[in-house]
């Protein structure tokens, strides 16, 4: 009996290790280690840091810039998953329609999901610098320290709304038919369909769709650094890219790595908030 | 009454279709531009090529080393999604099928968690650890990496699918004598299908499009993968967008190529991971 069971536990330890390798050396000890330098001065370059104790974390409040980044995040993380959100919506309800192109429509809706951040940043750089001064005679918005977070937002609604949509899809295509069915015999008009029954009822993937997309879009890097590398001035150095920025570029790692841990409670903060808050709402089918 | 619904829809579908226009338009833009001169484009972004100029792509692809990155990023995609789907299904098996076990318990819980863990707070201390083994500017190191970060998820979705599987047919397995790795690997594994395809299609695609990992950890010309070395080019050649268009255009044919094939696995892998959170 005894040497059955350690055999069970030896053969179920052969299914977990491969899995546990990775993680441990891919998260695991990254995530721990992090704390060894982040109670260090070190720069990134030389092979290691002193131990400064807490200093890094004090740092972080005497940091003038610090604010900054927090403020560029937290704004673009709430445009871009209110706009994310109420594009997909509106293209969900749309394409779930019978008419004549919806499928088509449906692809070309999500045709921009398939492209890198990087492709995407590209041609829309492209359109805000040339096209759209030759059409409206505007001058280039993400060159511009006002417009530049919206016109960061648009690539990524652009870039992402097609992942949302097709999960509001998903939950508009559970709601059943007989409940419109019957609000319409008792007079109910489109709009009061819509926000009396549909809504309600696919509440679970707001829950789920709002609280990705802030969460991901708080910790988003690539795209300020691609997109405007921080600028102008600094005015789109988000959370991500001012953590990348003290690694690569300030040389002072360890305070990027005492950021890092302050970003991940915001980020973990935010998301048990958003997903309280709209799992109360929540209608069970 | 009927009227109106019909004045309703009209007006809805005319709004689908100027939509469906907007979001196609940028790649509109993309491929004329690819397609024009220099002189062309500076008169108009929009306008159709008067000559069709096909030497932007042969110019394209000689200057940006276009091969050499397809070659690293489908080496770095391959090792990568073989590496996620072997590992998570396994464990996640291990996993659903010992829920009442506290030991097994643990570990969901910290995938769950580490599901939500944004790649910026590990950053720095990744860079740290792979140069100090030398895996830095090495695929393998890349692919470690990549792999470690996407299991968490490819774990949640085997353990909700395989969760509602019957544990019969295992069960009648071990009697006829098969060990557990066969019972997995022969019997289980094949029942999993359905969410390996959808899981291989979004980690194809996510991987494929990977900017964050190879940001930090690929940054020497010979192990750099598609969007990084795309990057690197767009960057440089900012006065001749034509070229750099049509590297765009050419870096996108992969893309689409799997697109077509994968879309129904990827739509439906998405609508199971949202389901299942």
């Amino acid at each position: 009996m005894r040497i059955n069971q350690i055999k069970k536990s030896l053969s179920n330890s052969t299914f977990l290790i491969p899995t546990l390798l990775f993680f441990f050396f891919a998260v695991m000890y990254p995530f721990f280690s992090g704390f060894n330098i982040a109670f260090t001065n070190w720069d990134g370059i030389s092979p290691k840091g002193e131990f400064i104790g807490l200093n890094n974390f004090i740092n972080i409040f005497h940091d003038p810039d610090i604010i900054r980044p927090i403020r560029i995040s937290v704004e673009y993380a709430l445009l871009n998953t209110f706009f994310i959100n109420l594009v997909a919506l509106i293209l969900a309800l749309g394409v779930t329609n019978a008419y004549r192109g919806r499928t088509i429509h449906r692809m070309i809706f999500f045709m921009p999901t398939a492209l890198s951040s990087v492709l995407a940043i590209f041609i829309w750089n492209y359109i805000y610098g040339e096209v759209l001064p030759e059409i409206f005679g505007i001058s280039n918005p993400i060159a511009s320290m006002s417009t530049v977070i919206p016109a960061a937002t648009l690539i990524t609604v652009w870039g992402g709304c097609g992942v949302a949509m097709v999960i509001y899809i998903a939950a508009l295509s559970s709601v059943p038919t007989e409940m419109y069915e019957s609000a319409k015999v008792d007079g109910a008009n489109a709009m009061h369909r819509l926000f009396k029954i549909t809504l309600p009822l696919i509440m679970a993937s707001f829950t789920i769709n709002i609280t990705i997309n802030f969460t991901s879009s708080l910790s988003s890097t690539g795209l300020f650094l691609v997109a405007t590398g921080g600028g102008p001035a600094g005015s789109s150095e988000s959370m991500g890219l001012y953590i990348y920025n003290n690694l690569f570029i300030y040389n002072r790692a360890g305070y990027g790595q005492a950021l890092a841990y302050l970003f991940l409670l915001i980020v973990v903060i935010s998301g048990v908030v958003l997903s309280t808050i709209f799992r109360k709402r929540e209608v069970e089918m | 009454m009927t009227a109106r619904g019909n004045v309703g829809k009209w007006f809805m579908v005319a709004a689908m279709w100027l939509l469906a226009i907007v979001f196609i338009a940028p790649f509109y833009i993309a491929i004329v531009t690819s397609l024009k001169s220099p002189a062309e484009s500076a008169l108009s972004g929009i306008s159709l090529p008067q000559v069709l100029h096909f030497e932007n792509y042969v110019e394209a692809l000689k200057m940006s080393s276009f091969f050499l990155a397809l070659k690293n990023s489908l080496i770095f995609t391959i090792v990568s999604v073989i590496l996620i789907v072997f590992c998570s299904s396994s464990a996640a098996y291990i996993i659903a099928r010992n829920l009442n076990k506290r030991y097994y318990r643990f570990w969901e819980k910290i995938f769950l968690a580490a599901i939500m863990l944004p790649f910026e707070v590990i950053m720095i201390p990744t860079y740290k650890f792979l140069y100090e083994v030398d895996l830095i500017n090495t695929l393998a190191g890349a692919i470690m990496v990549k792999v470690g970060l996407s299991i968490p998820f490819a774990i949640f979705m085997y353990i909700g699918f395989i969760k509602s599987i019957p544990r019969e047919l295992e069960e009648s397995a071990k009697i006829d004598g098969a060990g557990p790795i066969r019972t997995f690997w022969q019997i289980v594994f094949p029942l999993l299908q359905t969410i390996t395809s959808s899981l291989i299609a979004l980690q194809m695609m996510w991987t494929w499009n990977d900017f964050n990992v190879s940001l930090i950890l690929l940054q020497k010309d010979a192990v750099k993968t598609i969007p990084l070395q795309q990057f690197i080019f767009f960057g440089q050649y900012t006065s001749n967008f034509n070229l750099a268009f049509a590297s765009a255009i050419v870096s996108m044919i992969p893309i689409y190529l799997f697109f077509g094939i994968a879309q129904k696995y990827i739509v439906s892998g998405l609508t199971a991971g949202a389901v299942k959170g």
